[in-house]
């Protein structure tokens, strides 16, 4: 069967059930994943692409073992999101390293949406300030940064990072709201106030 | 990269022999977490009954009558330990709630809300079955520094120079005297009014306030009965101490029994001349001490032999 059908027609649910029968399937669940997951490993730190490499097999490795500990209480991405990110944790806590600058440069709608809620003035300016509004975002604490990046651009809702952070919904609005605070403090002046 | 990713790891789940963690494994996990937070809030449910067991049985208006404003009795009856020992095994029943499958998506506020109110609930159905007074019981009976550390009632009701003196009784002297003993092991006469009767039975711990009226001994005002900490006291049932001699018959006069017992007990008479004059030159000045000394001695009807001896130099 065309693979491309299996991707697009069959759900997570149904590609977990059909991994825990047979390891060939997991493939499919490999291949819709890797490359979102891919590009979170980079947006939340510095990684090369060997490292990205390695953190994705780790995940998917663990993934693979704990499948039938997923259930639909939540989504598989918001679940998959978060064996990810503990793992991205991982990796640069092994290394003694700070996921302080993303290698992946912000860009893109995340960047027009983030803009936009932090009242940005200028924003036709946009474009010429997306360097800026990188180091700003760089600079901040990993919480503040990870939150930002998953409501912007991973685009998920409040309920979904409550799953992927564990943390109840309150909390990842009132995260989000001192994560955004601090993005505009971090920024140079000529940015946030024309 | 997708491809190679994709099959480095099929091949690797392959080659490894992996395979997912069974199903088991996940409901045991979180099967323990639920078994350890119901737990913890059977034990933190049992330290709530105690502390009920105590408060309810604190005698509140009994502060009055001990000398002491209310917030002072509070203070110093507050049963600390519970209230510690309640505090871990709700921050431990917490702890578990907040690491169930679902518990994250809950504001800790909400989570630590939900197990005091457990803890208080189940408390009081514990306490309404009698748990709080028998774990007490057992404390009591069996556990070390009880009166230190489980109830501090029995410290507050241990200050016989202020007024207040918890203990055993152990012998009924008369109708208006009983002998107590204190978690120091010391017996005290205690005097009381005949009103307290039905509570003073030997073998029965009781609190009692009043003031020392002499050496070792009390004068009671009030008498109560003593709830938490009974069991503390009967540790020191008499069989664990010397035997507590029963007090004279009323209306017995010892001056006049002695010639008679003297008389009916001829080698008693003897063995009491016997060492009174083998022993005589210590003795001897008491009698220019105490000048009813020899009268007391005559009282006892000896022998005219024996005096004859004492009165020879």
């Amino acid at each position: 069967m065309n693979k491309l059908i299996f991707d697009s027609t069959v759900d997570d649910a149904e590609l977990v059930r059909w991994s825990l029968l047979d390891p060939d399937k997991f493939s499919y669940l490999i291949n819709r994943y890797q490359d979102k997951l891919a590009r979170y490993i980079r947006r939340l730190g510095n990684a090369n692409n060997e490292d990205v490499e390695d953190i994705l097999q780790d995940i998917f490795l663990k993934v693979y073992l704990n499948l039938n500990d997923f259930n639909q209480d939540l989504k598989f991405s918001s679940w998959i999101y978060r064996i990810a990110h503990n793992q991205v944790i991982s990796h640069f806590r092994k290394r003694q390293a700070r996921p302080e600058a993303h290698s992946l440069p912000i860009d893109g709608d995340g960047l027009q949406l983030l803009a936009d809620d932090i009242a940005l003035e200028h924003q036709s300016d946009l474009s010429l300030e997306r360097e800026k509004i990188n180091m700003a975002l760089s600079r901040l604490e990993a919480k503040y940064r990870e939150i930002l990046i998953l409501k912007f651009f991973e685009d998920k809702s409040y309920q979904e990072i409550s799953d992927i952070l564990k943390k109840p919904q309150g909390t990842v609005a009132s995260l989000l709201n001192r994560a955004k605070k601090a993005l505009k403090q971090a920024l140079p002046e000529q940015v946030s106030s024309f | 990269m997708p491809e190679k990713l994709e099959q480095k790891i099929i091949e690797k789940i392959k080659s490894g022999h992996l395979s997912p963690r069974p199903q088991w494994h996940f409901l045991m996990k979180e099967g323990l977490i639920w078994s350890v937070g119901v737990l913890a809030l059977l034990v933190g449910a049992a330290a709530v009954s105690v502390i009920i067991y105590l408060g309810g049985n604190n005698d509140w208006l009994a502060y009055s009558r001990a000398g002491r404003s209310f917030s002072t009795w509070l203070l110093l009856s507050l049963p600390y330990f519970w209230l510690v020992f309640l505090g871990l095994f709700l921050w431990l029943l917490s702890y578990n709630l907040k690491h169930t499958k679902r518990g994250y998506r809950y504001p800790i506020s909400l989570i630590v809300g939900a197990a005091v109110v457990a803890s208080i609930i189940f408390g009081f159905i514990f306490s309404a079955l009698g748990l709080g007074e028998s774990i007490d019981n057992i404390l009591g009976r069996r556990a070390p520094l009880y009166d230190r550390i489980f109830n501090p009632h029995i410290d507050f009701w241990s200050q016989p120079a202020d007024g207040r003196l918890a203990g055993l009784v152990v012998a009924l002297s008369d109708q208006e005297h009983f002998v107590l003993v204190d978690r120091e092991r010391s017996r005290w006469m205690v005097a009381h009014d005949a009103k307290a009767d039905d509570l003073i039975i030997t073998g029965q711990p009781v609190r009692v306030i009043g003031k020392i009226s002499g050496e070792r001994e009390f004068t009671a005002k009030d008498i109560m009965p003593m709830k938490p900490g009974r069991e503390f006291f009967k540790r020191f049932q008499p069989g664990d101490m010397p035997p507590v001699l029963p007090g004279p018959p009323t209306g017995f006069d010892c001056v006049s029994a002695w010639p008679e017992i003297l008389n009916q007990y001829p080698e008693v008479k003897a063995t009491l001349e016997r060492n009174l004059l083998a022993d005589k030159n210590r003795w001897r000045p008491i009698v220019n001490e105490r000048r009813d000394f020899l009268s007391a001695l005559q009282s006892l009807g000896l022998s005219d032999d024996f005096w004859q001896e004492l009165l020879a130099e």
